[in-house]
Order: C-alpha cells, then structure tokens, then sequence
C-alpha cells in the first residue's frame, strides 16, 4: 500500500469509519487530522471493530477452507484467496499495534482497508460454487420406508420389500429466466438395500447394506434458482453406450445385467419384495424399469427463488412416496416387470416420476 | 416382385479411397497391408470420445486375443471369431465357449462393423462400445463372472497396465477402457480388398468373368434393397421366411422383436454382408443352411409365409421367394466367390499380436497399420 496517500486516505478513512460507526462524537469538531486522544470508551469500540473484522476473516478463512475441500476451485484460485486471507490478518494485526501506539489515524487507515479487502472476499466468493445437498426421503405414504415391514397399498395389497434401488441423474437447477443449469457428475444411485452379493461374481464380492437418500453436490455454480429437476435412469448418451462413464455409473452394481445387455441398458429402477397372495400365503415380486423409452425427469418449483453460492446452504427436501408405485400397478397381477414388458415398465416409470412431491426448501447462510 | 430396384449403376463410380497405397514411414519395419476402405469411403467412423488410436487398436487386438478376458482363462473373443472364418466359427451353433453348450444363435462374421449400427443378429448392443460386454459376461460364451477381478489381473500385468496407459493415460485399466479398445480394433476389420473390389476400384488386371458380372448384376436386382450397397447389406433386419412361428417374450426366436418388443419386428434378423460369405458357412442366424446353395435353395423355393415376411419377398400370383432359374443361381454363386477377401482372412496385423520378451509388452509393436490408420482423414463422429 503506498505510505504517500496515508494521509489523504487517513481522512476520508476517519469520516467514513466515524459516519458508519457513528463512535466519534466529537469528529466535526476537532476534524480528521486532529485526535490526539480519544476516550476509554471509543478506545474500546476500535477495539470492537478490530475484534469484529478478525472474526468476519476468521469466518471467511473457514469457507475458504471448505471451499478447497469441495474442489470446486484450482490449486491456483486457492493459494490467490490463501493470500487474500493473509493481507488481511496481517492488516488487522498492524491496526492491534497502532492501536496500543495511540495512532489513531493508521488504525483507522487499516480498519478501511481491512474493510475493504472483506468485501471484496466476500464479494468473491459470493460468485463462487455453493452446496447442494437433495434428500429424497423414502415413505410409504404416511409412514417411514422401510424393508421387511408390511404396507397396505391403494388397492388393498399387503406388499413388503427387499430392495429398493433407482438412479436419480442429470440434477439441474432452474435459473429465474427459465434456463437450467446442469451439475456436473450427476449420477447417483439411490438405494435401500440389504448386503448383496455382485451378480454373477465368481468369488465373493458384495455389495454392503445400504439406506442412500440423499445427493450432496459440491461446485453448484452460483445464481438464483427457482426450481430443481432431476431424472430417473440413465440419459440415452450414457445408456447407449456402456464404455462411457461418469459419476457413480457403473455395470457392477447389480444395476445392469445380462438380460438388460441385450438392450443396452442400465437397470434404471428395481422394487422387489413379497405380496400377500389371495390365499393368505406369501410370493415375490420384482419390478425393473430400463431402457430409453422408460428414462423420466421431475420438475419441481421452489415457493421462492434460493441463492446459491459459496457463503449459503442450499436443501432440497423431496419426499419420495413408494406408495405411489402402486396406485395402478399390483403385484397380484404383475408379480414381474422386466424388459420384456414395455408397457407395464411405462406405466411404472410414470410411478416413479410422480412419487417426489417438494416438502421444504432450505436455504440458510454458511 | 413388388421391390424397389436395385441400383445397376456399375463399374462407373470409381472414387478414390482414402486408404490407398501409400508409403510407410521410413523407419518402419515392414509394409503393412495399407488400410483399404470400400469404394465410396473415404474415413473409418468412431464415436467422438473413442477415436482410433495406433494404442488403442493394438490393445484392443491383444485383449481380442486373450484368453485372460475369460472365466476360466481359456477362450477369447478370437475363439468364436476366428479370422480365416470371416470372424466367424464353421459349426452352426458352437460350443467353443466357456461351459461347452451350444449356443443359440451361429457367432456373427466381423466384417466392417464401423459402417453397422445395431450388433447381435437382433441388433440388441448398440454399437461396439457396449458390444463386448454381453459375450464376455455370458456363461456359455466367455463366462467371465467376475469383471472386477479380471481388471484387477489385468492391472498387476505392468505390461498390460502400460499398454492401457498408453492408449488411454494415466490410471489402472478399467471396464471402459476395455470396450473402448475392443471397439477400436473391430472397426480396424475392413474387408474391401476382394476380387470384385479390385475390379471395382478398376485396378490393373482386375477382372471379372462375363458369368460373375451377370451374378453381380443378379446380386443388385434380386437381393437388394437388403444386400445392397458395397457393403452388401443394408444394416437393417428382414423376416427372409425362414419359419412360420416365432417365440413370445424373452425366447431368442422372437428376433428383432425381442429387443424392440414391436410386433411388426417378431422373426426379423439383421442383414448379414456378402461380403467373405464364401467362406463364412454356415448360414442364416441359427447356421441352419450348411452350404450357399443351400442358401439360395431357400430363396427360390423354401420361403415360408408369416405376418412379417419382409414383402420384398412377395410376389404377385406366386409363392413368396426371389425368382431365380439354376442358370442365375450358378451366376449368383459365382458372383458370391469374388466377394472374397484373401488379405482380410489371413492379414496377420488382424491376428494374435506376435508374443516379445520385450520389456514393451507381450506383443510386438508391428500391429495392425498404424500408419494407415493415421493417413486416414479425420472421421466424422456419429450423430
């Protein structure tokens, strides 16, 4: 910082600290240049501005902080905000000094430009990547999802589960001029699950028990959003060709097999369990939706538009309503969806679309 | 017959090809074959995010030859696409795979598949980056139950691990990357180097018989719009008349219609090419026909009416079928011969790369014509 300009900029620095804080009573009076001492009480409150600036910075160096571990920035824009950081603690370090020589006016010098280097972090990571965490949280209509407990669907079946899995992909959020914004990596698959051996697997490899209900995205571009939308099963680009990966996609994840190889497709969607048989007995079920045709995408509208960038949070809470799955399909009459079925993977492709209904919308400050 | 005509524009059209002779760098070896594209192509296709690359190709021909791919470490994809068969096997439904039992449909020839969409006769994998996992993954084909091991077999091999570094960077092998080499070497397997295709391009001393002009003439008027074009299919799937029931569901007859599930595609198989289908016996989805005369036989008198026989197999007031008297048939099957292509069956840079003690890698460095492969022009990705 150029010492030539202290002077100049010590004045305005004092009128604005003073307008803004209001501390200085007296400035009118004796004018900028001309503090020769100050009483307890301002002393005190320049102590307060200092202890407030070195908590906004200690706040900031934590968001930075998160900030790398979401690897939403480059080694580069790192070590540049790391920097920033510095200058400041040093700023404010350099005020603490002048503060205890009775410089009343380098204080204030530094209190404006520590000041000034806040906002303008601020300012910076206003624009940068926030978070998105999506929950999507099983039900059974009133109840908790849950597998190996009985629930009574809308046409009177008595049905349990084994396993419930889908992919829910291609996350994007709605800008208020109605473009979206597409997350990069989206393909996430959603699970209730007990630990399962890999199909097919020779030696055994397994796949743990597992309750996934929620998508957290790091490097979520900054903006104003008024909606999500996400889909269930895989984009033809990725589903037509098996060599490409990206997220979570993967063939061995039991979401994928050889009945479905010859469509060249991912499983996008598998509900299995038991149904209560007319005779009181018990059979299975299962149900598996796939190929391009049965590819859906859920459009929600948020109550107000949401910020997203480095200094907020962002939660989407969905409620994901199983009971939804059956409200015209019955595993009485469809004990098994496969590939071979288009029209019953139609209509509960359609199902699955219409079980997430929006239930709280989060937004809070980081 | 109730058929669009086929084209008869012959001899006249003879556009240079991209894969034309030309030199070798000098520090090479031996001349490889120059890669030769039939007329009227002048680039091998790939998709945007899997080009050709020498490495990659190289790969993909050593992974087609292992037998490491498979479950028990014996059969490779070269078991049943054996090149001097046209990539094909000579035993309808064979039973070289994994488990010893005879598979349900006779192994498809590999023949210029980077012009095809939709493989398997019933064209279930859509393009050749998802083809391989199917017949790996298959318990009577390469029985390979465990892919997360294999990769893991491949990665302690340093070999192996360079080589995939090499064709796709830094990293481990992973299943994606071993499509992606299997798909680039198949798209290397261009037959366009026959005797028809010598005549074809006019080169000196290439010549057809009077009786193998007329069967080509035949070829264009009777067997297309199915065998048409000079790649001698159209890529499409046909009900030819081979039976008069098909199978419901997930049974292998429905054809087509099984991956479309459409009833208008019950009993359609995809076109084979003509091309080597002299010695790519035996034929028809299922080998039922041992021999071309066989074959032919069907065509003029064994058609069999079903709701979806393809109608360029009706006839006005006659039996479905092509109209062909022995005389043609004799021009037709001559005609067939010239679609042999001697340098495809036996072109060793199609072949097991040759084992080396090298530090490099268990194959050589002189593969399939890398050269050739780069003078190609920059292919235009599929839509």
């Amino acid at each position: 910082m150029p010492q030539n300009s202290v002077l100049s900029r010590a004045a305005r620095a004092l009128l604005l600290v003073s307008l803004s804080l209001g501390f200085l009573n007296a400035c009118g009076d004796n004018g900028p240049s001309e503090s020769p001492s100050l009483s307890a009480e301002e002393r005190q409150q320049l102590e307060q501005r200092i202890a407030a600036l070195e908590a906004d910075v200690t706040r900031l160096q934590a968001q930075v902080a998160q900030q790398q571990q979401d690897q939403g920035r480059t080694e580069q824009e790192n070590t540049a905000l790391a920097a920033q950081v510095e200058t400041l603690r040093t700023q404010l370090a350099e005020a603490r000094e002048l503060l205890d020589s009775q410089d009343w006016d380098g204080v204030l010098v530094r209190l404006d430009e520590a000041r000034g280097e806040v906002e303008r972090l601020k300012a910076l990571l206003q624009t940068t990547e926030g978070r998105l965490s999506l929950v999507a949280a099983l039900r059974f209509g009133d109840a908790p999802f849950a597998l190996d407990q009985p629930f009574t669907t809308a046409r009177g079946d008595t049905v349990q589960f084994s396993e419930l899995r889908y992919w829910l992909t291609n996350v994007k959020l709605r800008k208020q001029d109605g473009t979206t914004v597409a997350l990069a990596h989206s393909y996430h698959l959603m699970d209730v699950m007990k630990a399962q051996d890999v199909e097919g697997t020779a030696s055994p490899t397994v796949l743990p028990a597992r309750r996934r209900e929620q998508v957290d995205v790091a490097a979520v571009p900054a903006g104003t959003y008024t909606g999500i939308e996400f889909s269930v099963g895989v984009d033809p680009a990725y589903n037509d060709d098996m060599s490409r990966q990206a997220g979570e996609l993967h063939v061995l994840t039991n979401m994928a097999s050889i009945s479905w190889m010859w469509f060249t497709s991912y499983i996008f969607t598998k509900t299995k369990g038991q149904y209560v048989t007319a005779d009181g007995g018990a059979a299975p079920f299962a149900w598996e939706t796939g190929t391009n045709a049965d590819y859906r995408t859920v459009s929600q509208t948020f109550a107000a538009p949401v910020t997203v960038h480095s200094q907020k949070q962002l939660t989407v809470r969905l409620r994901a309503d199983v009971a939804a799955l059956f409200s015209t399909l019955s595993p009485r009459t469809t004990p098994t969806i496969n590939a071979s079925d288009a029209a019953s993977r139609s209509t509960l492709s359609n199902a699955f679309q219409s079980m997430f209904s929006l239930e709280a919308v989060e937004n809070p400050d980081r | 017959m109730s058929r669009g005509s086929g084209s008869l524009v012959l001899g006249l059209l003879w556009i240079a090809c991209g894969g034309s002779p030309g030199g070798a760098p000098p520090d090479a070896p031996e001349q490889p074959p120059a890669l030769v594209l039939p007329v009227g192509f002048s680039s091998l296709p790939a998709p945007e995010d899997n080009p050709l690359t020498p490495e990659g190709v190289a790969l993909g021909r050593w992974l087609f030859h292992s037998p490491r791919l498979s479950g028990n470490g014996q059969v490779s994809c070269a078991s049943c696409h054996a090149q001097a068969h046209a990539f094909s096997v000579p035993e309808a439904l064979t039973t070289r795979g994994v488990s010893g039992r005879p598979l349900v449909r006779h192994a498809p020839t590999l023949i210029n598949l980077a012009w095809a969409e939709g493989l398997f006769w019933d064209g279930g994998a859509r393009n050749l980056e998802s083809l391989s996992l199917a017949p790996l993954t298959h318990p009577d084909e390469m029985g390979q139950s465990n892919l997360a091991a294999m990769l893991e077999d491949l990665a302690q091999d340093a070999s192996v691990a360079r080589q995939f570094e090499a064709a796709f960077g830094d990293g481990p092998p992973t299943l994606g990357h071993l499509l992606r080499a299997l798909a680039q070497y198949q798209r290397t397997l261009v037959s366009a180097r026959s005797r028809y295709d010598a005549w074809r391009r006019g080169e000196p001393g290439a010549l057809l018989t009077a009786h193998e002009r007329r069967g080509l003439d035949l070829v264009r008027t009777r067997c297309t719009p199915c065998h048409d074009g000079e790649l001698f299919t159209d890529n499409a799937f046909h009900n030819n008349g081979l039976d008069a029931r098909f199978g419901e569901g997930e049974d292998e007859s429905r054809g087509r219609g099984r991956v479309t599930l459409r009833e208008e595609d019950t009993g359609r198989y995809k076109t084979p090419t003509l091309r080597n289908v002299a010695v790519s016996a035996p034929y028809m989805h299922d080998g039922r026909f041992a021999t071309l005369e066989d074959t032919l036989r069907h065509y003029r008198q064994g058609v069999v009416p079903s709701p979806t026989l393809d109608t360029a197999l009706l006839r006005e007031g006659e039996a479905a079928g092509i109209a062909l008297n022995d005389a043609e048939a004799s021009a037709v099957l001559a005609f067939l011969h010239t679609l042999t292509d001697a340098t495809f069956l036996s072109d060793a840079t199609f072949g097991p790369p040759p084992m080396s003690e090298d530090a490099d890698g268990p194959w050589s460095r002189a593969g399939p014509d890398f050269a050739g492969i780069r003078r190609l022009p920059v292919a235009r990705p599929r839509p």
